[in-house]
């Protein structure tokens, strides 16, 4: 039997497709690994950059950069109430909450990012390239500044679309994924502020405050809940960690290990990936 | 019927009136003690409870919101046991109905506000009693 391009693509595409739907099944498992205790720091946001690990440690007015024990290696302090950040090439974008300001550290220095309009409370910012995201909490939106050009996502209310106190966002393939905290769901919309799908909004989650998309998570974390609930691009629910948790507000994936910041337990819970081959 | 009927005019008259001062003096009494309660005004330390906290980012919210009040030195928000502990400047007050304003500002539901320490000058009194 001859394979004729477009059928070779058609098998292709169909293995590749198996191939991911066996991946996203029970033979992997997440286990917890360690508790990483933080002393006095009352994490928020989390990020992975360079071997290192940076908090935002809300209680006390500044950013951490810790190794993977907890120990302090360098500190960024006189920032108001610094929320979910983001680095993108070497710089530190971090949203202040008290005012309402997104700083930008780099090289030594701290300014301020130039903005399109006035924010109330900006929770998060996620900056890849020239694209930068900010959740604006108390407006109830997303601004998407793209080199100089600016879109407004959602607008305040609990339909499609709409956002109801976003507090962290992530840009990822051209889409805007948002944590809609008091709507208890994610929303992911295109770059032009279309809005294209939900997921969560069945799982009962009380209070969605952090959120991380990597190829084939869309992880949430539900601080009310004391929860974090693991989807697949699909929307479907993978997986849920209730033990090992405190009052969670972000997360980070680096390789097989997910790091999780505790609130309340001052405290970064850690889960690695185990690839279960007796399944396989 | 038969019993009113006996009762003479002019002590009609003064019942009447009688019963309109009581009525009067109980609706005053009513007004200034509401705006007694509405133009209360705090000092020192003061712990106010507050329902609906429930993240950081509504803890900090209500921060935001307090600090535009410039009597308040220091906030202290404790969001497992949903209240805030304020500290006035020195010499300054704050008036309860500014407090809950910016407590509904900020999306939450004001409740009790006491003080968390007795204030000076009331201490001061207590103090000199014994």
């Amino acid at each position: 039997m001859k394979i004729t391009k477009s059928r070779f693509l058609n098998l292709y595409g169909v293995s590749l497709m198996f191939l991911l739907f066996a991946s996203c099944n029970s033979n992997e498992q997440w286990e917890f690994s360690k508790e990483i205790k933080l002393n006095d720091i009352q994490p928020i946001g989390i990020v992975f950059d360079k071997e290192n690990l940076f908090l935002s440690d809300v209680k006390n007015n500044r950013l951490v950069q810790i190794d993977l024990d907890g120990n302090i290696i360098k500190e960024y302090g006189s920032l108001q109430r610094p929320m979910h950040f983001s680095i993108d090439n070497g710089k530190i974008y971090v949203p202040e909450y008290l005012t309402d300001q997104i700083k930008i550290i780099f090289a030594g220095k701290t300014e301020n990012l130039p903005l399109p309009d006035t924010l109330d409370a900006p929770s998060g910012v996620d900056v890849k390239g020239d694209n930068i995201a900010i959740a604006d909490f108390y407006n109830h939106r997303i601004i998407l500044q793209q080199d100089g050009k600016v879109t407004i996502i959602g607008k305040e209310g609990h339909k499609d679309g709409e956002l109801y106190y976003p507090t962290d966002v992530e840009i990822r393939n051209e889409m805007v994924y948002v944590a809609d905290a008091y709507n208890n769901r994610v929303q992911i919309f295109d770059f032009k502020g279309n809005f294209i799908k939900m997921i969560g909004n069945k799982d009962h989650i009380n209070v969605a405050t952090g959120i991380k998309v990597t190829d084939k998570y869309v992880v949430i974390s539900d601080f009310e809940g004391n929860r974090i609930l693991i989807y697949n691009h699909q929307g479907e629910l993978l997986k849920i960690f209730s033990d090992h948790l405190d009052k969670p507000t972000d997360i980070e994936i680096v390789g097989s290990f997910m790091y999780i910041t505790n609130y309340i337990g001052k405290s970064i819970s850690v889960f690695k990936l185990i690839q279960n081959k007796k399944n396989q | 019927m038969k019993r009113s009927s006996r009762i003479p005019f002019t002590k009609k008259i003064k019942t009447m009136s009688k019963s309109i001062i009581i009525l009067l003096a109980i609706f005053t009494i009513g007004i200034t003690s509401t705006s007694a309660q509405e133009t209360k005004k705090f000092t020192g330390t003061v712990k106010m409870e507050v329902n609906g906290l429930s993240c950081p980012f509504c803890a900090y919210g209500l921060e935001k919101n307090l600090k535009e009040i410039p009597a308040i030195e220091k906030i202290t928000i404790n969001l497992e046991e949903a209240f805030v502990t304020l500290v006035i400047k020195k010499g300054e007050s704050v008036l309860e109905e500014d407090l809950k304003k910016k407590v509904k500002d900020a999306g939450f539901t004001p409740g009790e506000i006491t003080y968390a320490e007795i204030p000076k000058k009331k201490k001061e009194n207590e103090n000199n009693k014994k």
